[in-house]
């Protein structure tokens, strides 16, 4: 402050005289009509000063800062409000020095103060103040501008001693080109260094920018003037190496520190970019709500821009206009008014009231967002998600991928966890059907995964154990039935292990009515527990097997025809007369000389129940009833197979029965009558239907 | 403190259709308070007709009181709130409430124990000229006199709404770059300690949601500031507080508009999976990149389904934002599922802020009064009908920071919303420097003077046209 205040006192009272003439000259030009007396007064006064110091001295400088004005590097007038306001018009026209040299005239002087008094519109459309002064001819004025006329082409190497080349104005070189140098350090820069040090490029365009932005303009917006300022330089002198040129100067954008690299880059480039595609696409927004380009932009989640876009940015920005000085607010009576519309006053008429059937609607809507309706929209989510994961736009699976459909699956198998503890079966099928969706093949290993976690012996136990709470046919029930449905095979092989452990009867009956049900259309799964070492077990799964009415069982059903318990083979003929048809009662058949005679009774028995049986089955049993003996022990197993003959055979099976009407002397007379009976009553069953031609049912 | 609490919580649990029918029951007692007081001016007080009014009206008042100690009705600034819900008027209501307020009357309770003849007495009472009024040191003297126990009169209430606006406002701008930050961290660190991210996020929409419960006006117009350097994270954050705000105009209690919250701060979380050289592409895209764009929903409930700690809402949201009931909608599913009405909500406070961020850009004007058209022209098809009419009840016809020509000449910032859509209460702006913030008059539209409103808004006026930076006013 001190140093300052000794700089003013240094300059002599000639130097502050001519610089308070030239302002007031200036602001006089500006702001009186030509015929007002304070106008050409002040000119000439401002003349007569000039020409008196520049008698002693070569030139005059006048330096532009943003609230004042400084002779050399020393302020001039600091605090006077006069010089404020004219420094902040000069500053914001882009004036940073102005040179008098000795010669001036006072016409010359005119024209300067006349060129300087126009607004920064008029003077853009003149192409600015130099322009002016050279079509004027004011040779002995010089006007040092800011912005990147002042860069100039030659090689990195020839760098700034090419520091006259920058002025616009034509004229003398400087002799304090070296001080000035000094005073704006990288004041010049040199688009060569764009292909070698792009960084430095960078750096001292932010130096600048600090350097000379003015008062209402923020760092970041004069950076962006300045690289738009350099981008037109290379459009216009250096088309040729355009491309590269942009790539460097992409580069130092890419080179400078963070904020401003975002800020040039997402906050300046982009928005240019952004404001001239929806200018472009004005009518489509209203199509498609939220448009595309809303899309994008409400996208740039990233900052990752490369060179090639930055440069593509830079040579879109550099092709448009530069804006004025910022904006300042209208009178109220200018304000533009969009009057209100006769819609408008009908949506509000239309909006303020509220239908009964609205009431309503926005109540059940007040319901929603608890955790039932979110769990629920989330599983819908989730499963949807797990067909959507591949990008049909990309041909190869990706790891992305792969951890996604993980991802989801996870959640999916927690989201199950979960509504099976709140006992929401019906969300719990739907999940479980989802596992079984077909999906790629690279991801059904991960399914199958979930799949084997879903049918957890917990899971299912503790789901069979509340479907026996719950009244059958009740919604209840039928939700829980259709969850363990869904699991398929993977339920029906842990109700079985249940089943085998299980040691309360009502239970066991419980979970085998189960596994008929759910496991009918398993039988594959069924067959394979059917070398199980445990007795009852097997003979749940030949009952299943019979129960299920399926030709394919008899396959599994042959397999323990001759299983050692005979409480299996006899659930075997149980299963055989179930499903019953020719190939059963074949099988049924070979029960005839099973080594237990519960069993064999129960093949017999099962000859005349099964269904589907033709003649030629008769044939076994006529060969059992001839090995038979006449005893006690046997007689009862031969009645049975002689009414089971009459139920089943023929007219040469009548003929066989015949023999046991005869009644030998040397047999037991009561056994043979007991035989005889039974004889005639079977001949007269297979006589009847005959009489019947066949058809008669046995 | 803790009783203005309660009642808080208890407000904030009545439903939408609770509140509504309250201000139907409301609004008639105070027609049957016009309809008592006008008779008492033409008859006597045992006259038949005057007793009629009044037991009409005591029967109405006594219904209210059933579930509450007393009926109280405030008149402030030209409207007129039972208890704290704003009461929407006609003329004669308008009329009546001139009446109060011309006799220095700014609030009226009713106490139970009230009986015909009080109303009738008081009716008397309200009859005399607004000088006796003015004469009187203190109202409930007067009251007292006339031998009216069970009514209790208050002043017009004076209260600095201005001062409190600006401390919501200081409150609400932190909250709201708190919220672009932890959604900024969340995209940026997408891939790292998720958990953590999330935390963060469910604290700021926690404080969000307080705020928007307790200030909503401070929130909304901040969401009428586009600001283009944050414009990836402001959008999210605008959707979140259009959609909390249309939670609270709902009604939904804490819970719901926390993962209504989350779930519009996120919606567009799946964008950090497009190819960046397609986001960040300089030029127009083409048909497949827009597809790539499209993708955004599915990529986002990928993160989402697999972010720890973020509220299932948030996923569904984000799959769902886009499945318009048209054509346009994405990804395609099956059409006949219902979208969850959170994502529905999300939806239209998306396609608003798409639309009114169309402002940012000088050279496209797209005012709130033309965006809620283009959400109205698409009920049914695209968006809830029942949402998008509570939607622009909520958000106004004109909403916070919409800069209206009045016919007086004036121009008002709209600052908050009335009942009346076409009549908000605005900042008289004369400067358009800021300076009104702190030194302007607020204003109603709703106010009268002689059976007429004093100000009516006749236009709007675009402050990007206009040069009018609104930031000064709502920042």
């Amino acid at each position: 402050m001190q140093e300052e205040a000794k700089h003013i006192e240094s300059l002599s009272p000639e130097v502050q005289d001519v610089m308070r003439n030239l302002v007031s000259a200036i602001r006089a030009v500006k702001l009186y009509p030509p015929n007002n007396p304070v106008y050409s007064q002040s000119v000439k006064k401002s003349y007569e000063a000039l020409g008196h110091f520049l008698e002693t001295t070569p030139e005059y400088h006048v330096g532009v800062q943003k609230t004042y004005f400084s002779y050399l590097d020393t302020p001039v007038g600091k605090d006077a409000q006069l010089n404020r306001a004219i420094a902040q018009d000069l500053f914001a026209k882009g004036i940073r020095e102005i040179v008098i040299s000795g010669g001036v005239t006072e016409d010359e002087l005119l024209e300067f103060y006349r060129a300087l008094a126009l607004s920064v519109e008029e003077m853009a459309m003149k192409s600015g103040i130099a322009s002016i002064l050279w079509e004027k001819s004011t040779s002995h004025i010089r006007v040092v501008e800011a912005g990147l006329d002042d860069i100039i082409t030659a090689k990195s190497t020839g760098g700034r001693e090419d520091d006259d080349r920058a002025r616009t104005s034509s004229g003398a070189p400087a002799p304090d080109a070296v001080k000035k140098d000094a005073q704006f350090s990288r004041r010049t820069l040199v688009l060569g260094d764009l292909m070698t040090d792009p960084a430095g490029f960078g750096a001292g365009m932010v130096e600048r920018a600090i350097q000379t932005c003015a008062e209402n303009e923020s760092v970041e917006d004069r950076l962006f003037t300045l690289y738009q300022d350099a981008g037109r330089k290379i459009q216009k002198d250096h088309p040729g190496q355009s491309d590269a040129l942009f790539e460097g100067l992409a580069k130092s954008i890419m080179s400078l520190e963070l904020p401003y690299r975002d800020s040039l880059v997402a906050g300046r480039l982009y928005v240019g970019l952004d404001s001239e595609t929806v200018s472009e696409q004005k009518d489509e927004l209203e199509k498609q709500v939220p448009d595309e380009i809303h899309e994008i932009l409400a996208g740039r989640f990233s900052n990752a821009w490369n060179v090639k876009q930055v440069a593509e940015l830079l040579k879109k920005s550099s092709s448009k206009k530069t804006t004025s000085q910022p904006p300042q607010p209208k009178a109220l009576t200018d304000l533009e008014v969009v009057p209100i519309s006769q819609d408008t006053l009908e949506i509000a008429r239309n909006m303020a009231e509220y239908t009964a059937e609205e009431m309503e609607a926005i109540k059940i809507m007040g319901q929603v967002g608890m955790e039932s309706d979110i769990t629920e929209a989330a599983v819908r989510t989730l499963i949807f998600l797990l067909t959507l994961i591949k990008n049909p736009r990309r041909s190869a699976m990706e790891e992305k991928d792969f951890n996604y459909f993980s991802g989801v699956v996870r959640q999916l198998e927690d989201m199950l966890s979960y509504v099976l503890v709140k006992k929401d079966y019906d969300l719990a099928t739907l999940i479980v059907r989802a596992f079984h969706m077909p999906l790629d093949p690279a991801f059904k290993p991960r399914m199958a995964e979930a799949l084997k976690k879903t049918s957890s012996k917990t899971i299912i136990a503790a789901t069979i154990s509340d479907l026996k709470g719950y009244s059958k046919g009740s919604s209840e029930y039928r939700s829980a039935y259709g969850y363990l449905s869904s699991l398929e095979q993977e339920a029906t092989g842990v109700l079985l292990e249940l089943m085998a452990e299980e040691n309360d009867r009502s239970t066991r009956i419980f979970f085998l009515d189960l596994v008929k049900d759910l496991g009918k259309n398993q039988l594959t799964l069924l067959g394979e527990y059917l070398s199980d070492g445990r007795w009852y077990v097997v003979r749940n799964i030949v009952s299943i097997l019979g129960e299920s009415h399926a030709d394919q069982a008899l396959t599994y059903l042959y397999k323990v025809m001759n299983h050692k318990d005979a409480r299996i083979r006899q659930e075997v003929i149980k299963g055989l007369i179930t499903i019953g048809g020719k190939k059963s009662a074949s099988l049924l058949t070979k029960f005839l000389k099973d080594k237990d005679a519960d069993t064999q009774m129960m093949a017999v028995r099962g000859l005349a129940e099964i269904k589907g049986i033709d003649l030629e089955e008769a044939k076994p049993l006529v060969s059992f009833l001839r090995e038979r003996s006449l005893n006690k022990k046997e007689q009862a197993i031969t009645l049975e197979a002689i009414r089971a003959l009459g139920v089943i055979g023929g007219p040469w099976d009548a003929e066989f029965l015949k023999g046991y009407t005869r009644i030998r002397w040397w047999r037991s007379r009561k056994l043979q009558k007991e035989l005889r009976n039974a004889a005639i009553g079977a001949m007269e069953k297979i006589a009847r239907r005959q009489d019947d031609g066949g058809t008669g049912k046995r | 403190m803790a009783e203005l609490e309660r009642d808080s919580q208890g407000e904030a649990k009545q439903s939408f259709f609770a509140k509504q029918q309250l201000i139907g029951s409301a609004k008639t007692a105070f027609q049957q308070l016009s309809a008592v007081l006008k008779n008492s001016t033409l008859y006597p007080a045992a006259h038949p007709f005057l007793l009629s009014s009044s037991e009409k009206l005591l029967s109405t008042i006594e219904a209210l009181l059933t579930d509450r100690k007393e009926v109280a009705f405030y008149l402030v600034a030209g409207e007129l709130f039972f208890e704290t819900l704003s009461v929407p008027i006609d003329q004669s209501l308008a009329l009546l409430m001139e009446h109060f307020t011309s006799r220095d009357v700014g609030g009226v309770i009713f106490r139970p124990g009230l009986t015909a003849h009080e109303l009738i007495g008081f009716a008397s009472l309200m009859s005399k000229e607004p000088a006796f009024f003015s004469a009187q040191k203190d109202i409930a003297e007067v009251i007292a006199k006339e031998n009216i126990t069970h009514i209790e009169l208050h002043r017009v209430l004076i209260f600095d709404k201005k001062g409190s606006v600006k401390d919501e406002k200081k409150k609400a701008s932190v909250v709201f770059m708190d919220s672009v930050g932890a959604l900024k961290e969340m995209a940026h660190g997408a891939h790292v300690d998720k958990a953590t991210s999330m935390r963060k996020m469910n604290t700021v929409v926690q404080t969000l949601v307080d705020n928007i419960i307790d200030n909503r006006d401070a929130l909304l117009g901040l969401t009428n500031l586009k600001m283009y350097d944050e414009y990836t994270f402001t959008h999210s954050v605008n959707t979140s507080i259009l959609a909390v705000s249309l939670g609270t105009f709902l009604s939904f209690t804490k819970p719901q508009l926390a993962a209504l919250g989350v779930a519009g701060l996120m919606h567009d979380i799946g964008k950090i999976g497009v190819p960046i050289e397609i986001i960040n592409k300089p030029g127009k895209l083409s048909d497949d990149e827009w597809e790539e764009v499209k993708r955004h929903p599915i990529e986002g409930a990928l993160i989402l389904a697999d972010t720890p700690g973020v509220s299932k809402m948030a996923m569904v949201a984000a799959f769902e934002h886009h499945q318009h009931g048209d054509v346009r909608g994405y990804p395609r599913i099956d059409e006949s599922l219902q979208r969850h009405p959170f994502s529905q909500i999300v939806s239209i406070a998306d396609a608003y802020e798409a639309l009114t961020a169309a402002r940012v850009y000088y050279s496209v004007q797209m005012p709130a009064e033309k965006a809620i058209k283009i959400l109205l022209s698409k009920r049914g098809t695209a968006f809830n009908p029942i949402l998008v009419k509570a939607f622009v009840n909520m958000i106004g016809i004109f909403p916070i920071g919409t800069i209206l020509k009045l016919d007086t000449g004036e121009a008002g910032l709209v600052v908050h919303q009335t009942r009346d859509l076409m009549r908000p209460r605005v900042l008289l702006l004369s400067k358009f420097d800021g300076s009104e913030k702190e030194s302007g008059t607020e204003a109603s539209l709703l106010e009268t003077a002689g059976g007429r409103y004093k100000r009516t808004a006749v236009g709007t006026i675009d402050p990007y046209v206009a040069n009018i930076d609104i930031k000064k006013y709502l920042a």
